[in-house]
């Protein structure tokens, strides 16, 4: 027997009864109890597919049953059930409505008058694409999440290794080997089981972007490679989807809102990306822990402030900030008339290959250089045939591992040490993982080097397979 | 030909190949925004293929300009971490 409160408004259905007892072990068998007692009720609260009205709510001791289990959600004995019914009126209430449970996490947002009831239903009823679950994607999903934006979607491909914790702190060491997306979507759920987290557990390509990006309002940009922000650039700018950029680098980050109500777009600043491996990464570069957690922060402060149309969105603007010297710097950027997507005269109507754009390696460039496995160089050591084994990494990568035989030169001084050595002779070069040793390998080939090998995994190829006493960095 | 003083505030990887946050760079007046540039990349001709944007006066150029004495230069390579 359950205890079932009847609005003031559809009391006439019920002779005037504001509370009925009502046999039924679920939701599902209450209502059908109810009404074959009062039948005219029954157009009030279910639509013709036999779905709950939109502006009916139901709740269980306090939850409403979308929250549970819906129709089929089980009543204990003396169960408190309630029909609530929305309030018309005023220009919001297409948007959705919070539970009681929202009422206290979202308190201090409420407090705030920019924000109030009418706020957090916006951000319960918004829609955000956070593309790259790293280190700026990890506090853009936490925080939004927390704010209550109703719907987040995550994409990536990546699985969590060990030296993304240093910043991507959505991750835990449990979660090591596994699913990027996955992982990051249980602990949001753990956060606020009231916001609905969908996993887009794919790479982010011109095939499938545009239907992925077309299902939400805003998108936050946190990838980590340039054909992917070209291919997020040019997909918002075709869909007219404002997107929040954030990008870093070693101490340096940069935000900005691109494409928002006529703004600029990141083509007009940076019309042609560079070309390839000039720009290191931040697996080659290095990046400051927390420096993504500052940038990410202020990619959803400016998300928020969009979805609340609070404030001044930072479009038209470019912020830099520099940690060693806690300095940020405001750029202003105007639209360019003549931008290739958003100019006036557009010349690129749809998506591209990014790859190709971006000159990504291995896909147009000729090597004029070969690979070697770490298996192969073994080897080699084991034949002492005669070769120059060349370690292009910094200093401070020596402290952790080591290659015997080999000559260090870092990357930068190599150009001027090429009279070190005869260009008949094999040379092999290897980094830390084979990125920096690949440019290298180019560099040479173009210095006519004849016989120039690049050693695939680089150093930590060799700690994994070949000598496991050397530990991977 | 009389020169001026441009103050230059570097970026990330400019940042990085020059060592320093800001220089002072002394050219012929009248120089434009483009023959400036190409007089730091002489300086620096490591940073030669990069798309470097600069901004003066914390505005993006969006053509060439002529600079002025005492102008605010800021050169901004793109940067792509995440």
């Amino acid at each position: 027997m359950s205890r079932l409160r009847i609005p003031s408004p559809l009391r006439r259905f019920t002779g005037g009864a504001s509370v009925l007892d009502i046999t039924g072990s679920s939701i599902g068998e209450v209502l059908a109890e109810l009404f074959s007692i009062h039948p005219d009720l029954k157009q009030h609260i279910l639509a013709e597919n036999g779905e709950l009205r939109n502006f009916v709510n139901l709740y269980v001791n306090g939850d409403n049953i979308n929250q549970l289990d819906g129709m089929e959600t089980v009543l204990e004995s003396g169960a408190d059930v309630r029909i609530i019914p929305a309030i018309a009126g005023g220009s919001e209430n297409s948007l959705p409505l919070l539970y009681p449970k929202e009422f206290i996490r979202y308190s201090r947002h409420l407090h705030l008058p920019e924000v109030g009831v009418d706020g957090q239903r916006k951000l319960k009823a918004a829609k955000v694409l956070i593309v790259g679950t790293g280190g700026l994607g990890s506090p853009v999903a936490l925080y939004l999440t927390a704010a209550g934006v109703g719907t987040i979607g995550l994409v990536d491909f990546d699985v969590v290794d060990i030296s993304n914790l240093q910043r991507q702190i959505i991750f835990g060491v449990s979660h090591e080997g596994c699913s990027k997306v996955q992982s990051a979507k249980s602990r949001l759920k753990d956060l606020n089981p009231h916001v609905n987290v969908i996993a887009h557990e794919i790479p982010l390509q011109s095939d499938n972007a545009l239907e992925i990006i077309e299902q939400y309002d805003l998108i936050v940009d946190g990838t980590d490679n340039f054909p992917t922000r070209y291919l997020v650039n040019d997909a918002c700018v075709l869909l007219k989807k404002p997107y929040v950029y954030g990008s870093i680098y070693r101490f340096d980050g940069q935000v900005s809102v691109f494409n928002y109500e006529g703004g600029p777009c990141y083509r007009c600043l940076y019309p042609e990306p560079p070309p390839p491996h000039l720009v290191p990464s931040c697996a080659e570069g290095g990046v400051l822990g927390v420096l993504p957690g500052i940038i990410g922060t202020l990619q959803a402060n400016e998300a928020l402030k969009i979805i609340l149309e609070i404030g001044q969105p930072l479009s038209g603007k470019i912020m830099i900030f520099e940690a060693l010297d806690s300095e940020f710097t405001e750029l202003r950027v105007k639209r360019n008339p003549k931008c290739k997507i958003c100019g006036d005269y557009p010349e690129i109507k749809q998506l591209i290959d990014y790859v190709e754009f971006c000159g990504v390696p291995g896909q147009l460039l000729k090597k004029e250089f070969a690979d070697i496995t770490v298996r192969d160089l073994a080897e080699k050591f084991e034949d002492q045939s005669a070769f120059k084994l060349i370690d292009v990494r910094e200093e401070f990568e020596l402290n952790i591992s080591q290659l015997p035989g080999a000559i260090h030169i870092p990357t930068h001084e190599l150009p001027s040490r090429l009279d070190d050595f005869n260009p008949e002779e094999e040379v092999i070069i290897f980094c830390r993982t084979g990125v920096r040793s690949e440019q290298v390998c180019e560099f040479l080939a173009n210095h006519q080097f004849k016989d120039v090998k690049n050693l695939l995994g680089g150093i930590n190829a060799w700690a994994k397979e070949i000598d496991q006493t050397l530990p991977t960095y | 030909m009389s020169e001026m003083t441009l103050r230059i505030k570097c970026f990330s990887l400019v940042k990085q190949e020059t060592g320093t946050s800001e220089i002072i760079m002394t050219v012929s007046e009248g120089t434009n925004s483009d023959n400036f540039l190409q007089q730091f990349y002489r300086l620096y001709p490591k940073l030669m293929n990069l798309p470097i944007r600069m901004a003066v006066n914390r505005e993006y150029l969006q053509e060439t300009i002529t600079l002025k004495a005492g102008d605010e230069i800021a050169l901004i390579p793109p940067v792509s971490g995440g």
